[in-house]
């Protein structure tokens, strides 16, 4: 089914547009593009893109800031702080908590009209086990599916099989068992769930916590207790034995969920986190290119406070927020997905 | 003791793993180095049979040494490695050695290498060659501009002609065109040696060098010639678009790994892969060409 969906969509943008159009920028005088080449990609052939590619995209991540965005001029400034992509969504999960009611996939639309505007890679959001918006979303060429708790599940039961898309996938974690059931799905990325839309960073580091806790666990334990471990975290034991092995996921691990200040992010950089996803935080505060320019500085330079301070100063009014200590558990988000 | 500091960029991207693999090489090259020393001593010394592996080597300095001579042997050794004439790493070298015959340190001390990520101009001057990792290379370079790292840098590649080696995005500034990612098999026997059959590599949204600017931009130093060390045979094959021919491809393939003056770019990522043999190929070039400088001076 979605193995056949690229072939259905043979002018599906190339995921990898961002370059195509950037390298116009480099091109002078003494060098000139064969126009007949520009056409040229290597998975137009229809073969599926390896686990290996998809998870080596992911780490080109590293380091970075991933930021929410709802409408071309958000995408642009997001771009121009450095942001290492863009998660484009019709709302942010601050407001969908707000309105309530029924969070889907954003109209392909405004995705594509925010996947021109920038060169950053650009992501979206499609709803747990919503293989149909999957599909849709690797049609219109994103660089990376999110498979998001945000959004209202589509599938009580199932996540989306994400080996079967070329799209690499990124989908959220509260531990060690939920990361490793993503991956064995083919998802190439890993976040904490954290609790979006709060502006709280408390459950960005709880995740954060459980998952080091237990690869540091799964690490020293022997290969029967590696078993045990695996049937209680329920995930495969080849993998579990692969992250003790590692000592750290076996793809990209970043935080995400309540990141609101350089400070957050900072925090979790320092407690292992490959780089940060800031949601609405930037677009929910007072000076948001200020704040977005700060984040990314703070996720570079995550262990100089020197720097970190400086990047802290006159940044305005963050997001309110809501204390994730007062919100009814039927509230959080984090409890979608299993 | 002498010191070599090899930095890698760490705004953003894949340069932790660049970190790993360079420490790897740095103890692989050292080793390599104690090893050697063993070999020109056994060398030096009157023929008594083929003793060849390490063990026995350092077996043999530790107990054969006779007492009376062990001052001129450490004299010898230092003295040859001193006078030892770098070798052309490499190139055209079959096995797996990598060119890495001899201690190319100009003294008898071992050569310190050592691994640091860079984040500010200071950082960076305290390094003797440079890896720009793949990453976001809009980010990057806006990062490094805030940073206050763009001059810097340009003075490192450009002026001061620091060895520096680009994965991807570094080379992005020579590439014409990105296409998409995807692994596949690379016989970069060239240069890391013939025998050494193919490298397995990750390409990630890859530029692929289709044209090499004839002109150096370079300011200061007279244009240097471009080699090309590594290609991607047969990507006209998997195109499905019929209107590319394998000759408008060139027969060739498409440039992957570039080298001018001291500046070395691939478009692939041979971090990603944990295969260190790039990596142990680049550091020791890097090593040589310090000792040359040292030397020089």
């Amino acid at each position: 089914m979605a193995s056949n969906g690229t072939s259905t969509f043979p002018e599906r943008p190339s995921a990898f547009r961002s370059q195509s159009s950037r390298q116009n920028g480099h091109s002078d005088t003494t060098s000139s593009t064969t126009a007949t080449k520009s056409s040229v990609s290597m998975s137009s052939n229809g073969t599926q893109s390896s686990f290996a590619v998809k998870a080596g995209l992911a780490q080109m991540l590293k380091g970075g800031v991933i930021m929410d965005v709802v409408n071309v001029e958000q995408a642009r400034i997001a771009e121009e702080a450095g942001a290492c992509a863009v998660m484009a969504l019709e709302r942010v999960p601050a407001d969908i908590r707000a309105q309530g009611g029924v969070a889907r996939m954003s109209d392909p639309a405004m995705i594509q009209d925010i996947m021109r505007a920038v060169t950053t890679p650009v992501m979206a959001k499609a709803r747990i086990g919503h293989l149909v918006e999957c599909q849709i979303l690797q049609a219109i060429g994103v660089d990376y599916i999110d498979e998001s708790e945000v959004l209202t599940p589509a599938d009580p039961v199932n996540h989306v099989d994400k080996n079967l898309y070329n799209t690499p996938f990124v989908c959220g974690c509260r531990n060690l068992g939920e990361a490793l059931r993503r991956i064995s799905e083919g998802a190439a990325m890993i976040r904490t769930k954290g609790e979006a839309g709060t502006g709280d960073v408390v459950e960005a580091v709880r995740h954060m916590q459980t998952v080091n806790a237990e690869i540091a666990k799964a690490s020293s334990a022997t290969d029967a207790d590696l078993r045990t471990m695996a049937r209680e975290l329920e995930c495969d034991y080849a993998l579990l034995k692969e992250t003790a092995k590692l000592k750290r996921l076996p793809v990209v691990n970043f935080a995400a969920g309540g990141i609101a200040t350089p400070a957050d992010a900072a925090l979790m950089m320092q407690m292992g986190c490959d780089g940060v996803f800031v949601g609405s935080g930037i677009f929910k505060s007072g000076d948001p290119a200020k704040r977005a320019k700060a984040i990314v500085q703070a996720t570079t330079h995550y262990n100089d406070p020197k720097v970190l301070a400086e990047v802290s100063i006159g940044l305005g009014e963050a997001i309110v927020g809501i204390n994730c200590f007062s919100m009814g558990e039927n509230d959080k988000l984090a409890k979608r997905g299993w | 003791m002498p010191g070599l500091t090899v930095g890698v960029l760490a705004l953003q991207g894949a340069f932790v793993e660049h970190i790993k693999l360079l420490r790897q090489a740095a103890d692989e090259l050292q080793a390599r180095w104690v090893a050697a020393a063993g070999e020109e001593w056994e060398a030096s010394q009157p023929r008594q049979g083929g003793v060849t592996d390490m063990a026995s080597r350092r077996g043999g300095e530790d107990s054969q040494m006779p007492q009376n001579e062990e001052h001129q042997h450490e004299h010898a050794v230092g003295v040859k490695l001193a006078s030892a004439t770098v070798r052309t790493p490499g190139i055209g070298q079959s096995g797996p050695e990598v060119g890495v015959k001899s201690h190319p340190s100009a003294t008898a001390d071992p050569l310190l290498i050592h691994i640091t990520e860079v984040r500010t101009p200071y950082q960076l001057s305290k390094c003797a060659a440079l890896v720009l990792p793949g990453g976001e290379s809009t980010s990057i370079s806006l990062i490094a501009a805030r940073t206050g790292l763009l001059d810097p840098l340009r003075d490192f590649v450009k002026v001061r002609c620091r060895p520096v080696w680009g994965t991807c995005a570094g080379l992005i500034l020579l590439a014409e065109e990105a296409v998409e990612s995807f692994e596949a098999e690379l016989d970069l026997g060239s240069f890391l040696g013939r025998g050494e059959g193919s490298f397995h590599s990750v390409f990630i949204r890859a530029p692929v060098v289709e044209k090499v600017l004839v002109a150096s931009k370079s300011e200061t130093s007279v244009s240097q010639e471009v080699e090309i060390l590594g290609r991607l045979p047969g990507r006209a094959k998997a195109l499905r678009d019929k209107t590319v021919t394998a000759e408008d491809l060139g027969e060739e393939g498409d440039i992957v790994a570039v080298k001018q003056g001291n500046v070395f770019g691939t478009a692939f990522h041979p971090e990603l892969t944990g295969d260190g043999r790039i990596h142990l190929w680049w550091l020791n070039e890097v090593v040589e060409e310090f000792v040359r400088k040292q030397k020089a001076e």
